[in-house]
């Protein structure tokens, strides 16, 4: 009698089970086509262009290793190739599920791929520009120092995109704590391990020494307003869009995803906003976009209003 | 580098208490309304201390802080404390800039700006303060505004009751701007607000003395009754300029869909782009009608007593029509060129009645038949027919046909059934008058009669 219930019981589960998957198989189908047709006919061919997904997943791919790296050191286990291969795509799984892990990551690879792309087309150097040469031959020694950190960190981060390699110590601290939290859910019984690997990675953790913080301390540092920064022909993409992002308002990343070409409208506005002029605007939107033109009486509109504008922008907060 | 060079310094515990800071983050924090020792009071600041003790980590962010006349931006690098519970806060990059007075101007500007408008007393002031004109529209305020009218050349304060009035002496215009009004037999509450005219020196040239009330004033019900009567009369002047401008929109966009001049397109599509245009055009037509319809049934409503041709109006409107005529095979027949019949009348209020009646002969007339305009001047008074060879009027219709809204039977066709009402309105009014003759199979005859220059000379208006 017992067994008899245990048999039916098992497979009315197996019978949920199969049915549960095949829904779920059912819907990646039917989801299948629109993302198919989404990523071949997307008008902003950049924000989704098959380099830019595949960094992505490569960046992420790379964080999830040093994350598992970390623990396979904690926990000294000595088969590391075998222990890295069985949980990376997992872990990697988990990562993607972060929105903004995944933004960031997005933004990164962007902002990678535009400074190359720029750097071929318009010789804007993506590590040494016109204005942080000038800065490191400041004679504020902080600003000098700062600048030559700044070129250290660029030269690092073009490096890093080239091989799409996420350092850990480049997330800002809010996806660093988030990234341990995956790797902690994630874990599963190795929870001792993962205890120390977590602490041996909070500590060595300083967000002042990433890139984006020392970015924003030099810019913060130049006279305001920031003559040159928001110049990107002389700033440098990088050093341009943290300017723009602190003279805006705007998250640095979405400030990055602006620059493409569907955006056009958001970063016109954020220009405004910063306090350019006229030529001004169209000499960065020049430098962005060659073949673009602006809308017609945006001269008309005041710094005040693009702010109000951005700011009234759904996306402003998020 | 970074970590290095602290501009200052200060320390937090395990509730985020801001326990010792050196200067300027001391300041900052009593300025932004906190304690030391107490809870961190910048808000950003804050945020950052709370997740570097929770996550354990060493963050580092540019923080931008706000109190009421200062704005600051600093770089900040938070170390949660190695066996503690607090954190340090390293601080460099201050930079601290007052607020743009011009934000503060904006604001005060765009208030005056609300308070003149929901202001039910106004008052203009001379420079010391003395009542020069009152403008009053409230009931409840109407014994105010008489004292303050029959107080002319007086202090205002004088004239009006301010609460607290007995510790004031002073009357500077910035003492009382803003200040309780005491309105008796109001249940509101009332400010005064003076704002000062004339440059360099505000009040140079007075001031305006605005009464706000704090609450709305009671809506009585029958003021609302009035409202939404004048609302409804109020097609012609108000909505019908809002409701052309799309609907010639939607007419154009359908004109272009219907030509094909995006592209080709198939048949049944155009055509019902045709539709819809013609249903647009009925539309505006109609609004055309209702707005003449209030022109013309308001007392005042006259017209210009101009002098005019009946004759050159009849061809003017028979070249008006004409195309339309000729898509229906219809011969226009108007008076020959040199014709003239003087007569006294609106130049184009005539022309609007000779449209009327020569598009209702066009448009109900049989295919190839012909419309005949015949001016004529006799006895004193000059007139002008339309005749046609449609189907005719009875006798009760011709009754009925100069009623409003009266479509004789028919429907579907755009009319609105005004046309002959506001036509004949319009003849009345200029002193003369619309008749129709007619019998059935017999087609009808209108007749719009005008009267002359004799006329007029004979009995002056």
């Amino acid at each position: 009698m017992m067994s008899a219930t245990r048999t039916e019981t098992s497979l009315e589960s197996v019978e949920t089970l199969l049915r549960d998957e095949l829904a779920q198989g059912d819907a990646m189908i039917s989801t299948a086509t629109p993302i198919l047709r989404h990523l071949l006919v997307n008008d902003d061919r950049a924000l989704f262009s098959d380099e830019v997904v595949a960094r992505v997943r490569a960046m992420t791919a790379d964080a999830a290793r040093q994350l598992l790296h970390a623990e396979a050191q904690a926990g000294q286990i000595a088969d590391r190739a075998s222990f890295l291969s069985e949980r990376e795509d997992g872990l990697v799984e988990a990562l993607v599920e972060e929105p903004a892990f995944l933004a960031h990551v997005h933004a990164l690879s962007l902002e990678g791929t535009l400074a190359l792309q720029l750097q071929a087309r318009c010789s804007i150097d993506g590590v040494l520009t016109p204005l942080l040469q000038e800065l490191v031959a400041s004679s504020d020694d902080f600003v000098a120092g700062s600048a030559m950190a700044v070129i250290a960190a660029q030269a690092r981060f073009i490096q890093d995109h080239r091989r799409m390699a996420m350092p850990l110590r480049e997330l800002p601290g809010e996806l660093f704590h988030k990234a341990l939290l995956v790797l902690r859910s994630h874990g599963g019984a190795r929870d001792e391990s993962i205890v120390a690997a977590e602490r041996a990675l909070r500590e060595g953790y300083d967000e002042a020494h990433g890139r984006l913080g020392l970015l924003t301390r030099l810019v913060m540092r130049l006279t305001r307003p920031a003559p040159g920064a928001l110049d990107l022909g002389s700033a440098g993409l990088a050093v341009f869009s943290t300017a723009l992002a602190m003279a805006t308002g705007q998250e640095r990343e979405l400030t990055v995803v602006s620059f493409s070409e569907r955006q056009l409208v958001r970063l016109a506005l954020a220009l405004r906003a910063a306090g350019l002029d006229q030529p001004s605007v169209e000499e960065q939107l020049l430098v962005l976009h060659p073949e673009v033109a602006l809308p017609a009486g945006f001269d008309q509109l005041s710094a005040e209003r693009a702010a109000l504008l951005l700011a009234s922008s759904p996306r402003h907060e998020a | 580098m970074a970590g290095a060079a602290f501009l200052a310094t200060a320390r937090t515990d395990g509730r985020d208490w801001m326990i010792e800071a050196d200067e300027p983050l001391a300041s900052l924090q009593l300025r932004s309304g906190g304690e030391l020792p107490g809870i961190v009071a910048t808000p950003a600041l804050l945020e950052l201390v709370r997740k570097a003790r929770r996550y354990g980590l060493k963050l580092a962010r540019m923080i931008a802080a706000q109190d009421d006349h200062e704005k600051v931006t600093a770089w900040v690098e938070i170390e949660p404390e190695k066996n503690g519970e607090g954190c340090t806060i390293g601080v460099a990059n201050w930079h601290a800039e007052p607020l743009p007075l011009e934000e503060i101007a904006v604001a005060d500007e765009r208030r005056a700006a609300i308070e003149r408008h929901v202001a039910e007393l106004t008052a203009r002031l001379g420079p010391d303060q003395e009542v020069l004109s009152v403008e009053c529209g409230s009931a409840e305020l109407q014994a105010v505004a008489e004292r303050l009218h029959e107080g002319h050349g007086r202090h205002w304060r004088d004239l009006v009751e301010v609460e607290g009035d007995g510790h004031v002496v002073t009357k500077h215009w910035r003492q009382l701007d803003g200040a309780r009004v005491i309105v008796p037999g109001s249940a509101r509450h009332w400010r005064a607000r003076l704002l000062p005219l004339g440059q360099p020196e505000p009040g140079k040239a007075g001031f305006d003395l605005l009464l706000v009330a704090d609450e709305p004033p009671a809506r009585p019900a029958e003021a609302a009754a009035g409202a939404r009567a004048v609302a409804n009369a109020a097609i012609g002047r108000d909505i019908a300029p809002v409701l052309r401008q799309p609907i010639a929109r939607i007419i154009a966009n359908a004109e272009t869909i219907r030509t094909q001049l995006a592209g080709p397109l198939a048949e049944e599509y155009s055509n019902y782009a045709a539709d819809i245009s013609t249903a647009g055009e009925h539309l505006l037509a109609l609004i055309d009608d209702l707005a003449d319809l209030e022109v013309v049934e308001a007392d005042d409503f006259s017209a210009a007593p101009d002098r005019i041709d009946l004759a050159d109006l009849a061809r003017r409107a028979a070249g008006i029509l004409g195309v339309r005529a000729r898509e229906r095979g219809i011969e226009i027949d108007a008076p020959k060129v040199g014709e003239s019949v003087p007569a006294i009348g609106e130049f184009r209020r005539v022309l609007q009645i000779l449209l009327n009646l020569l598009g209702n002969a066009v448009r109900y007339s049989p295919e190839g038949s012909q419309v005949w305009l015949r001016a004529e001047a006799e006895g004193g008074s000059a007139r002008i027919t339309v005749a046609d060879q449609g189907e005719g009027l009875t006798s009760e219709q011709q009754a009925k046909a100069f009623d409003k809204f009266e479509r004789l039977g028919r429907s579907g066709d755009g009319g609105s059934g005004l046309g002959l009402y506001i036509s004949r309105r319009l003849a009345r009014a200029m002193g003369g008058e619309l008749t129709v003759e007619s019998a059935p199979g017999q087609g009808a005859r209108f007749t719009l009669e005008l009267p002359t220059f004799e006329d007029r000379r004979r009995e002056p208006r």
